[in-house]
């Protein structure tokens, strides 16, 4: 069989040969997929942070300045604030 | 070193394989071991998948240098460190409705195949039937198959009809 750590260094050196771009076009060209939307990234979009986890529940085309914001600084969407009626209500 | 695999097919098929001397290269993003040319281990196994009326027994002669077997430790160690090097470069997506582990298992291995082009046969075992529900321990029955990538590696080819094999 192969010479394992001869193997694997070969491919190390591969990878870490290519630039960021080219990498990312080689492991596509593989299969695999990334998650590139900002929103995925957790950038910020105007002074509010999109946060990870948040995919289809904030919209970045609202101005940050027009968004109610939480204590901690993050925008809330209307589920938000819809859950928070229904705990207040339940409580 | 010699390897002897089954190929398990229908006979219209294996005719225009044993004719050709040139087999079908299996190329999609859910084969196990990526683009390659597949065989058991077994003849049942062979016979069994999709319940194929004939196989092919068939020798591929490869060099040890060129051979890389996933079963071994060091085979493992390769896959997990590949794993982890390709995981760690990049935010790979991991949304389970859109990747499955099938897809996830084929892009390593094709990376593997596309970063060693030495490599020519690799040999693994993967379970037989499918998943009922998610556990750790793994114990399901599991049989042996290897991805030979180039015809010119399969030396010897012949058909064995289902009905020609004794218990």
């Amino acid at each position: 069989m192969i010479d394992i750590d001869e193997a694997f260094s070969i491919i190390e050196e591969k990878i870490d040969k290519m630039s960021p771009e080219e990498r990312v076009l080689f492991l596509k060209k593989m299969g695999f997929e990334f998650n590139n939307s900002p929103r995925r990234r957790g950038v910020r979009i105007g002074r509010v942070k999109i946060r990870r986890g948040r995919r289809g529940r904030v919209s970045p085309v609202v101005k940050s300045s027009k968004r109610p914001k939480t204590k901690r600084g993050y925008a809330y969407s209307k589920i938000d604030d819809k859950n928070r009626k229904t705990k207040a209500t339940n409580t | 070193m010699y390897l002897t695999g089954y190929h398990g097919t229908t006979l219209v098929n294996a005719n225009k394989i044993v004719s050709e001397h040139k087999f079908h290269t299996s190329s999609s993003d859910y084969e196990w071991l990526a683009d390659g040319i597949y065989f058991y281990c077994n003849i049942e196994d062979a016979l069994n998948w999709r319940k194929n009326e004939v196989v092919i027994h068939s020798l591929i002669k490869v060099k040890d240098a060129e051979f890389l077997d996933m079963d071994s430790e060091q085979g493992r160690k390769l896959f997990f460190k590949v794993y982890n090097k390709i995981a760690s470069s990049q935010e790979i997506n991991e949304d389970k409705e859109r990747f499955s582990v099938q897809q996830n298992q084929c892009a390593i291995m094709r990376s593997i195949w596309n970063l060693l082009p030495n490599v020519k046969v690799i040999a693994a075992s993967f379970p037989s039937i499918p998943s009922r529900m998610p556990v750790i321990f793994d114990a399901r029955p599991k049989r042996r198959e290897f991805c030979v990538r180039e015809n010119s590696y399969i030396k010897y080819v012949h058909i064995i009809k289902r009905g020609e094999i004794n218990d």
